[in-house]
């Protein structure tokens, strides 16, 4: 029924080793475990592809590391139907791939999207540029199972495009990081694929110049493509864009782009770029990048370029720490990371760079610590006020706390 | 038997004129067009999020419960008060706040009537999606409890894909915001939990949605077809052909002689069903659509496909649509709709089954519905004056439901389950769902004061579902 493995090292979270490793064979079994985890208050870790554990904070415990690569993985895509269920075990990029076979797709992206696992994107849920277009993965989610600490396989939603029977359930466990049950199975309704995308890039050493740029060039392109502004620690820019729809709507598109860049008062080349580079923007603070810390950013659209200068300003005050940026002015979304020379000095800028966010309302978390001592790090951020709510949600649905135990916000 | 000092202390906080509790007033509160009708005790009309929370205080101490309630179009039983109480009318809180053209946002009141707001932002440029085809009438606040979508959903998703946030007020008064202007803050989604939870986890006393561009371009097609199983057929190949257009709604030949009977908008009389398919976006693409649309609609044979040529031609198509349920009225004293929802590949399947109900109890049932989801809304026509005819349209009703079921579908898509629907959750839900569903809400609103009785089998405090106690730790 389960398989016990005994190379506990690469299940280490936060520096922390597992007492031990178990590898379940059925959704089933998976509930067993964690029935028992519960009688046994075992502190429990699921583990999907392991890309993504660096997420949230340091455990209250780790006795189990719970690998869920052995349970059998399936996709059952109803085409015709626009929906597709599969596995949470099931890797992203397979599951898309399976989907362009028949011209449609899950229009998503995500740091080292296609080396996760369907489960493992809807617990970190870390939206990348597309959901400006596209909308959340939330949006998408029409059903889903899950392995409760009480032993059960439980559904809410359903295979069908459109469904109120019952409370929603899915939404909660997207974004929730495993802390309330663990993602068996997800169906999704999908969307036929674009007849053409593509990936373009603007650099100059003007950086204000290519911050309004940005800006333009995301309300030129509408719901049809997105653009996102790096400006790397040497403060040189460069706007990574993609566009997407018809043949004819991409061209457009790319014909307006053009008028813009001829018309404006400084010369800018724009370049087509291979889909390979435009991935590498979304894996930004992910790969390879263990002496960084990544926070991210979330705000009005309207308060985000603010926010960038305020970010800017503190980058050119600080002469140590190497910073970089990816700003989305369309989603109100700022990546910024930060290469820490001296602990004290970091963690200074993110205080004040929290500061600056909360001015705007808006929230700063820690996505990627690296190997940065997370004891030092305010994770989370501040508490929202519904945070009380949140705790009674999750004592509700795991009451002796045995999911992922302190990773998630408020040490939940 | 109301008690004086509970209305005392009501009318202390909202005022005499906004409390009702003599029987005759309570009439029109006891019902939301379902077969399901019961008073409340009293109907209190508070005017701020502070009102609902002294009056939930009050509820609380006098040991009452409270039912929220918008405009009561709900369908489902779910703002009926089956077991008396406070009954919440929300429409005295129907201001539109503000908005933020920028950031396309609108802070609402629960009241405020979902089109109203698409009207007021007209000006601006931009529009509220969800389209209920209440939406006349319906409030904000029943969408969100209902989770409710409406014709342009196909496109545009329900409720729950444009609320970003929503103060509430809890089972014990606090008001608390849940969400935010923006998405992906930090922690649970609770307010993904709350949208859709009917009304038995908190009152929305403050919302804000996203509002969309209004689109460069509107093209609405009327196609007709010799019988529902073609036009069925020709949404499934519209649907697989990898367009998306905002809407796909249908009418059988039953409910176009009813529009045309009152609404008379030009729906041809010559037709087994009709087809109302409605693209929006930038000129190109929409004439671009367009034309697959027509070779789509003409390669399956249709008998005619036509686009609306003016705002004023689109509105009468929609007129048609919009007034259907009402229609109905002409070619019977009353109907009972059904709402359900199958995977779009087996309509074609289940319109049939439904047709063999109809024989089968004598009853015409006639259809309209939002086809491009698979969203079912057949509609038995029948004169509840005639003796038995009650439980026979109860039982066909189930009978639909099932079938449903059975092809992969599920029991209601936007009307909720309210007190109609909840003995049928098992035919989709285990106990062991129905307890985490439990857990939610218990979570919200723990003393099950809040809209009692709703979408879970058993009684007023659900205390008769399965597992939920033992499982407590
Ligand atoms: C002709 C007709 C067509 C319809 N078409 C559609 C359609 O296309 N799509 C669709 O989704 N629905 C449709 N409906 C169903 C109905 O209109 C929707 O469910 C609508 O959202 C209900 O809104 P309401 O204001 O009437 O709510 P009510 O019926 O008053 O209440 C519905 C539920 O919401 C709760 N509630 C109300 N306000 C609040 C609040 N502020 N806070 C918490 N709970 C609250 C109530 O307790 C109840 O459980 C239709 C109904 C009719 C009569």
């Amino acid at each position: 029924m389960v398989s016990v493995d005994h190379d506990l090292e690469k299940y280490k979270v936060d520096g922390y080793i597992p007492s031990k490793t178990i590898s379940p064979k059925s959704p089933e079994s998976l509930a067993d475990l964690l029935r028992i985890a519960s009688e046994n208050r075992w502190n429990v870790i699921p583990f999907g592809f392991g890309n993504m554990m660096n997420i949230g904070s340091i455990p209250n415990g780790y006795d189990i590391a719970l690998d869920l690569n052995q349970i059998p993985k399936y996709i059952q895509h109803n085409s015709e139907d626009l929906t597709v269920t599969c596995s949470s075990n099931t890797s992203f990029g397979e599951l898309n791939l399976k989907l362009q076979e028949k011209q449609q797709w899950l229009p998503f992206d995500s740091p080292l999207i296609n080396d996760q696992s369907v489960g493992g994107l809807l617990a970190c849920n870390l939206p990348g540029s597309l959901n400006a277009c596209f909308g959340y993965i939330r949006d998408y989610v029409i059903g889903m199972k899950t392995a409760t600490p009480f032993g059960q396989i439980t559904k809410s939603g359903g295979t069908v495009v459109k469904n109120v029977t019952g409370f929603d359930l899915t939404r909660l466990h997207i974004g929730a990081l495993g802390t309330l049950g663990i993602i068996t199975e997800a169906s999704f309704k999908i969307i036929p694929l674009p007849e053409r995308q593509i990936y373009l890039r603007i650099d100059n050493e003007n950086t204000n110049a290519l911050i309004d740029l940005s800006s333009l060039l995301n309300s030129i392109l509408q719901s049809f493509g997105v653009a996102e502004l790096l400006i790397d620690s040497l403060g040189v820019a460069s706007i990574y864009m993609t566009c997407i729809g018809t043949e004819k709507v991409v061209n457009e598109k790319l014909l307006e782009i053009k008028t813009i860049l001829f018309d404006h008062e400084i010369d800018l080349t724009l370049n087509e770029i291979a889909e390979k580079e435009w991935l590498n923007i979304q894996d930004f603070g992910w790969v390879n990048e263990d002496d960084f810390v990544l926070g991210r950013i979330n705000c009005l659209p309207t308060d985000t370029i603010k926010i960038l200068q305020q970010i800017n300003r503190i980058v050119a005050d600080n002469k140590k720490e190497r910073i970089d940026t990816l700003t989305n002015s369309k989603r109100g979304v700022i990546k910024y990371k930060i290469n820490p020379d001296n602990i004290e000095d970091t963690i200074q800028i993110i205080e004040n760079i929290r500061d600056k966010v909360k001015k705007h309302s808006g929230y700063t978390v820690i996505e990627n610590s690296g190997t940065f001592d997370k004891n030092k790090l305010n994770i989370w951020g501040d508490i929202p006020e519904s945070f009380p709510l949140m705790r009674k949600l999750k004592s509700e649905f795991d009451p002796v706390n045995i999911l992922n135990s302190g990773r998630f916000i408020g040490g939940i | 038997m109301v008690n004086s000092s509970l209305i005392k202390e009501l009318k202390k906080i909202v005022g005499d004129d906004y409390v009702m509790h003599h029987p005759d007033e309570l009439l029109v509160f006891q019902y939301d067009g379902s077969t399901d009708k019961a008073l409340p005790d009293v109907v209190v009309f508070p005017k701020s999020s502070e009102d609902i929370s002294s009056i939930v205080k009050i509820a609380n101490r006098y040991d009452q419960y409270i039912i929220p309630r918008g405009a009561g179009t709900g369908l489902s039983g779910g703002a009926v008060p089956m077991y008396g109480g406070i009954e919440l009318v929300l429409t005295r809180m129907n201001s539109i706040l503000s908005i933020d053209v920028e950031n396309r946002l609108a802070l609402v009141e629960p009241g405020v009537v979902n089109l109203d707001l698409s009207k007021y932002v007209a000006s601006m440029g931009l529009f509220y999606a969800p389209d209920p085809s209440s939406q006349i009438s319906c409030t904000i606040g029943g969408n969100i409890a209902e989770n409710s979508g409406g014709p342009h959903c196909l496109k545009y998703g329900v409720t729950t894909n444009h609320v970003l946030a929503c103060e509430i007020v809890t089972e014990n008064g606090d008001i608390i915001w849940l969400g935010d202007k923006f998405r992906n803050v930090p922690g649970y989604d609770l307010l993904g939990g709350f949208v859709g939870s009917e009304g038995m986890m908190g009152i929305a006393t403050k919302i804000i949605v996203n509002l969309l561009p209004i689109p460069q371009s509107v093209k609405t097609h009327l196609a007709s077809f010799a019988t529902i199983d073609q036009a069925s057929f020709a949404v499934s190949s519209v649907i697989s052909s990898g367009l998306i257009p905002s809407a796909i709604e249908m009418m059988d030949k039953l409910t176009i002689e009813a529009v045309e009977n009152v609404v008379k908008c030009g729906y041809p009389d010559t037709a087994g069903a009709v087809l109302l398919i409605e693209l929006d976006g930038s000129n190109e693409e929409v004439s671009e659509q367009s034309k697959q649309i027509m070779d789509i609609c003409n390669s399956l044979e249709c008998q005619d496909i036509s686009v609306a040529a003016s705002i004023e031609e689109r509105n009468a198509l929609w007129r048609g649509r919009k007034g259907a349920l009402g229609a109905l009225g002409s070619l019977a004293p009353n109907y009972f709709l059904v709402d359900g929802v199958v995977p779009r590949t087996k309509l074609p399947e289940t319109l049939k089954t439904i047709s063999k109900i109809s024989e089968k109890i004598d009853l015409p049932i006639a259809n309209v519905f939002h086809a491009g989801d698979g969203n079912l809304h057949p509609c038995i026509l029948f004169d509840e004056q005639e003796p038995g005819m009650a439980e026979k349209v109860l039982g066909a009703g189930g009978e639909i439901l099932q079938a449903c079921v059975d092809v992969g579908g599920t029991l209601t898509g936007e009307h909720g389950v309210g007190f109609e629907k909840k003995e049928f959750m098992y035919k989709i839900f285990s106990n062991s769902d129905l307890d985490q569903m439990l857990r939610l809400k218990s979570s919200f609103a723990p003393n099950g004061r809040l809209n009692p009785g709703k979408v879970f089998p058993g009684g007023p405090k659900c205390f008769d579902m399965g597992n939920y106690n033992t499982f407590r730790s």
